[in-house]
């Protein structure tokens, strides 16, 4: 290959490969398969308690270009989704900005009720068995991100998007990615995503570990996790910046487990890593969510807030009094 | 390599193609204009013609010269306006994210009800026949608010859980544009809502955008995905409007977020992620649609459009969504340049073909200009001329029977009846000279030619190219150079020459020689055209331009404001006004206002020379000069260049220069239209300035004013193009403020703007004041009589006399001196003159006082010794 070709190869791969943008969610921080939400006429074997999921997505103050809430894969037939029976299954996906879209209490709790669906919806879309959609990208958008609602304690506006499983009983399985760009995916710089009950599904591998990382805020003493389906496929470990290899509670098929872990001060107003190591091959979905002392529930951040915890290792040094003193 | 090469120059080329939208210019708004909005959700008119802009920013109004953020002046309006509409009586609403709709009422805004009534984001407002607000919510339903500004929620089941984003009336049923489709509700009076139905044409279908195109009859959806549907609004529809189907549909795939129509044709089309799209219908005519794009690949703002408005001048004004506010201003010229692609020298005359080209008679053959389908972009290819044998052509004419006739230089005329397949020679009998040059050629109501031949005269041809008649110094016409030859609709062909003139063949064949027998002026002519009010004008080479009316001639030159008093060409627009072509330039004079503009840089016509005769008016109005190395469309002129009647706003009054509060100064409880008319300034404040502009939206710098101040100018001011006049240290009184604005500093209507006003009088000018004054001289008088009397000392009796003396001359010198300087204006020799003329006065006056009173005191002295005597 001569100079020039060589030149008009680089030209060519600059112009034409495009950086990957790493804003999906879940994050690549995670190591989850995808999210899941089952139609409500499926079995909690399949591992959905209540087939809804209510994430939350936080657009910097700063930021002021329009954004894009892709959805990836939001139909229910083909690839990457789980069939039962028939494809008969309409998820319904629904954006929400503007007052009480997260400061609503109902939207902070783990189960879809009372006044979760708070704030004005801004788009809405219900998705069956489109094959157009299989395996490809969906836009919501475009939003002005003063559109979500204003909370100063998250640093931006958030917008929550509730996926409700409305009919069937198939489950859909799909990927959200916050974007500047209703046609690819470029990412929001300083944005974020959580949820407060993550319904996903596990790593096909074995040995592959998952990572949620919910956020313990002050006020928080002891931190109570509840994982549902789990079905014994692994282990559930609680890392933190004063915690290594603890183990929790892991669940068995359609049922609910829980562990409480008290904390101390120094894991106060950090991210909180909880770990499933995953023991055979397998598809598995999953529930689980987090409480404090006060039952409130605990965000799952997409990206950790403050990166993953590293425990601090601390060293027993004793002084040995050897001679006296003068 | 070779091969990876090409693909790579392919790639480069292919870019290339993108060019932009060739007849606008895209004006942006941004911090430069003190518009910091970057989300538009809104954009209307209001009957004044002001814009209004709702943005992430607050609220805009825009006069064409000046973007005012009402959020600053106004704290109870939301910062994201999301929804706007002008009732019938003019009155603007407005719609909030949170919720909440507010109306402007006498320049501030009233809420009607507020987010806590109602917290649904307002998508669209609209009035019905029984003048009831209507607001749409996006999911909430919707709210009707009377006449009267009472509210009530109507929840309209038939939305519930849907999203909605937009809504029209069509008659008295109100269409509602949503998630999953059209919604169909009959509006009552009272504000009572009855639903009807979902429309079929729709189903549950996403729609946007909904456009009612009263024009054409016609409901335009556009949908989120699906493009631009046309439901026919008609019978049918009036009948069933659920099952009335679409007969339409445009941009398959698009999501359309915003529609608006102008009147020349045109759909506006804004989508979610492709930018803004024209859409030439081209109705009446065999074309299919034109579509011009305006994206970010062709340099516009953005590619989320949100929201489009046609102003009533047709400016296309357009809201992005993350990329702020752009109007569209048609270009008025566009060039295209041919002399590198086809080395022509000369771009000689032109000929509609079909509707979809045009052609062009150049030095190099003919040239089809042609507009490709779904593109705005003019394509010029090289015709064959089979049969022809000359490739210099002069002149390319359609006769009404679809016959093309081509002038050549050297070798006579050609026909073809073929569509330009080939040409056959057409046989012009005996020709004096070595060559068969044509110059021009044109057809009578009867469908004849008429061909002049340099150096032959003119000939008159039959429809089939049979020489019927021929004029020329041989049978006795007055010359064999003919440059143009014109049938009016009295069926008189004109004939232009150069030496000896003009000439009228009359319908009757009767010649006459009308600069011969010295009844037209000039001996050069070059162009004759008859406008639609009948005139005639003629241009010459020399003499300018003049019309005949009622069998005379009347003369305008350069001197009149023609760029020169040589024209090539003379050629009237749709719109009934007149151009005229120089070899500098062209000239326009707008017959409404007699206003005359000229046209001679190269930056705005592209090349300024223009070929003799070498003019042409297409189907859709546009209007084309031929130039040497290429040609220039005078792009819509009959719209373009069509001043429309404006009136001139007096937006503010300032006092030494800063804002103030105008209802500080007048009884009125709130400020109606734009400005109190009861104005009372104090005296002191009497610095003023005033703000005014008449909106021109299209092209604001070309308007005009002139003001005068009633009460203080005698005159009207020089004109100016500023938009504020100040006044300084005003007296007190009563005074008028008003303006004009015109297209032509020459050309002013009687209507003007005003504002009257008053500055008070200061205490010491009240007649309280003057009858204190009066009082405190007599009594000083009186005073200095009394105490005079009984003084002795000799100065101290002159002092007093003096002061009292100089206190009421100056009295009555304050008050005469405003008189004395209406004659001595203030001339300071007058001045001392009239100072002088007061002391020299005073000095006597107070001599005589003060001897009368000696003499009397020594009377009195006198009178008492005589009595001491006699005692």
């Amino acid at each position: 290959m001569n100079k020039l070709t060589i030149a008009i190869v680089s030209l060519a791969a600059f112009f034409l490969i495009r950086p990957v943008a790493a804003q999906k969610i879940p994050s690549k921080f995670e190591h989850v398969e995808a999210l899941v939400t089952f139609g409500p006429e499926a079995s909690p074997l399949w591992g959905d308690d209540d087939h809804v999921q209510v994430f939350f997505f936080i657009v910097p103050t700063f930021f002021t270009k329009p954004v894009y809430i892709r959805v990836f894969d939001p139909e229910t037939v083909g690839l990457d989704d789980e069939a039962s029976g028939e494809w008969d299954t309409k998820t319904r996906f629904s954006v929400f900005g503007g007052l009480a879209t997260y400061t609503e209490p109902d939207a902070r709790k783990i189960d879809p009720v009372g006044n979760f669906k708070s704030g004005q919806l801004l788009a809405t879309r219900e998705f069956y068995n489109e094959e157009q959609y299989d395996q490809s990208w969906y836009s919501f958008g475009p939003f002005n991100p003063l559109e979500g609602e204003e909370v100063p304690e998250l640093g931006g506006n958030v917008f929550k998007v509730i996926i409700e499983g409305t009919s069937g009983n198939d489950g859909n399985l799909y990927h959200f990615f916050l974007s500047t760009d209703s046609k690819t995916n470029m990412a929001v710089e300083g944005s974020n995503a959580f949820t407060y009950e993550y319904s996903f599904r596990l790593p096909l591998s074995a040995k592959v570990i998952t990572h949620l990382y919910p956020f313990a805020d002050s006020k928080v003493e002891s931190i109570t996790q509840y994982n549902f389906d789990l079905d014994l496929e692994g282990e559930i470990l609680l890392y933190t910046v004063a915690k290594n290899r603890h183990k929790a509670a892991g669940s068995v098929n359609t049922k609910w487990a829980q562990s409480n872990h008290q904390l101390v001060a120094e894991e106060k107003n950090t991210t909180l890593d909880l770990q499933i190591v995953k023991t055979r091959d397998s598809r598995n979905d999953m529930v689980m969510y987090v409480v404090n002392q006060y039952g409130e529930a605990l965000p799952f951040f997409s990206v950790p807030v403050g990166g993953p915890p590293k425990y601090k290792y601390k060293v027993n040094v004793t002084y040995k009094k050897t001679g006296t003193s003068y | 390599m070779k091969a990876v090469l090409t693909i790579l120059l392919s790639y480069i080329a292919s870019l290339t193609l993108f060019a932009g939208p060739l007849d606008f210019t895209v004006k942006v708004f941004g911090l430069e204009e003190d518009f910091g909005g970057i989300f538009i959700y809104t954009i209307a008119q209001d009957h004044d013609g002001f814009i209004w802009v709702g943005s992430d920013d607050g609220l805009y109004r825009f006069d064409g010269v000046e973007l005012i953020n009402y959020n600053k002046k106004d704290s109870t309006i939301s910062s994201l306006v999301t929804a706007s509409t002008v009732s019938t009586d003019g009155q603007l609403y407005f719609g909030y994210f949170k919720g909440g709709v507010s109306k402007m009422v006498h320049g501030s805004y009233q809420e009607i009800f507020t987010h806590e009534d109602f917290p649904g984001k307002i998508v669209s407002l609209t009035e019905d026949r029984f003048g009831n607000i209507w607001a749409l919510s996006q999911n909430k339903g919707l709210v009707s608010i009377s006449k009267e500004g009472k509210f009530s929620q109507h929840p309209a089941g038939a939305l519930q859980g849907k999203l909605a984003y937009s809504m029209v009336l069509i008659n008295d049923r109100l269409i509602i544009a949503g998630s999953e489709g059209l919604s169909v509700f009959k509006t009552m009076s009272g504000g009572v809502l009855d639903y009807i139905g979902n429309m079929e044409a729709v189903k549950s279908q996403s729609v946007l955008s909904l456009l009612s195109d009263v024009q054409r009859g016609m409901l335009w959806v556009g949908t989120d995905g699906d493009g631009v549907l046309g439901i026919p609004v008609d019978d049918a529809f009036e009948k069933s409007p659920l099952q009335r189907a679409a007969s339409r549909q445009l941009l398959n795939s698009q999501s359309v977020t915003a529609m608006g129509e102008d009147d020349l044709g045109s759909l506006w089309v804004g989508t979610k992620s492709d930018g803004l799209i024209q859409v030439d219908l081209n109705e009446g005519t065999a074309r299919e649609e034109k579509y011009t794009y305006f994206n970010e690949d062709n340099g516009f703002i953005g590619n989320e459009v949100n929201t489009v408005l046609v102003d009533r001048e047709n400016e296309v004004w357009v809201g992005s969504f993350g990329h702020g506010f752009a109007q569209l201003n048609r270009a008025e010229f566009h060039h295209y340049e041919l002399g590198k692609r086809f080395k022509i020298h000369s771009a000689n005359g032109f000929a509609q073909n079909d509707d979809f080209s045009m052609l062009i008679a150049t030095d190099q053959g003919l040239l089809k200009a042609a507009t490709p389908y779904g593109s705005d972009t003019l394509v010029f290819e090289k015709l064959p001329l089979r049969g022809v044998k000359d490739q210099n052509t002069t002149v390319i004419f359609r006769s009404e029977n679809g016959v093309f006739w081509l002038g050549t230089r050297d070798r006579g005329l050609y026909w073809s009846n073929d569509e330009l397949a080939s040409f056959q020679k057409v046989d012009l009998g005996k020709v004096d000279g070595l060559n068969e040059t044509i110059r021009t050629i044109s057809e009578d109501p009867d469908g004849n030619l008429w061909v002049s031949v340099v150096g032959n005269g003119l000939l008159k041809l039959s429809s089939n190219g049979t020489v019927l008649q021929q004029f020329n110094t041989r049978n006795g016409f007055y010359h064999n150079e003919i440059y143009y030859s014109y049938t009016d609709s009295h069926r008189r062909t004109w004939v232009a020459a150069h030496l000896n003139g003009l000439a009228v063949i009359e319908a009757n064949g009767e010649i006459k020689y009308l600069t011969k027998d010295n009844v037209f002026p000039s001996r050069d002519v070059n162009s004759i055209t008859e406008a639609a009010d009948g005139v005639l004008w003629i241009a010459t080479y020399g003499d300018g331009i003049f019309q005949y009316v009622n069998g005379e001639f009347t003369h305008l030159g350069k001197e009149d404001g023609l760029l020169s008093n040589y024209c090539n060409s003379v050629r009237h627009d749709k719109g009934g006004n007149v151009w005229i072509s120089h070899r500098e330039g062209l000239t326009f004079i707008n017959l409404g206002t007699s206003l005359i503009r000229t046209f001679k840089h190269k930056r705005e016509l592209g090349e300024t020379e223009i070929v003799i005769n070498s003019s042409f008016i297409d189907d859709l109005g546009n209007l084309w000069f031929g130039n040497p190395y290429g040609v220039t469309k005078v792009i819509l002129p009959h719209i373009n260049f069509v001043d429309q009647p404006s009136i001139t706003h007096i937006t503010d009054l300032r006092v030494f220069f800063k804002k103030v509060d105008l209802l500080m100064f007048s009884k009125q409880e709130a400020l109606d239209d734009i400005l109190p008319n009861d104005l009372n300034l104090p005296f002191n404040q009497n610095h003023i300035t005033f703000d005014y502009v008449a909106i021109n939206l299209r092209k604001p710098n070309a308007v005009f004013y002139r003001y005068k101040l009633n009460g203080y100018d005698e005159e009207w001011s020089p004109v100016t193009k500023v938009n504020e006049a100040t006044y300084t240290n005003l007296d007190p009184g009563d005074y008028e403020f008003t303006v004009q604005e015109s297209y032509s500093p020459g050309y002013w209507s009687q209507d003007f703007s005003s504002i009257q006003f008053t500055i008070s009088s200061p205490y010491w000018l009240r007649w309280w004041f003057y009858l204190l004054e009066i009082f405190f001289v007599a009594a000083m008088l009186w005073v200095t009589f009394l105490f005079v009397k009984k003084l002795q000392n000799r100065l101290v009796t002159k002092l007093m006399i003096f002061t009292a003396v100089f206190t009421m001359f100056e009295f009555v010198h304050n008050q005469l001196e405003p008189f004395f300087e209406k004659y001595t204006q203030e001339a300071p020799f007058m001045q001392v003159f009239m100072h002088l003329g007061l002391a020299l006065l005073l000095f006597p006056i107070e001599n005589s006082v003060t001897y009368y009173f000696e003499r009397k005191r020594k009377r009195s002295l006198s009178l008492a010794e005589v009595e001491e005597q006699k005692n």
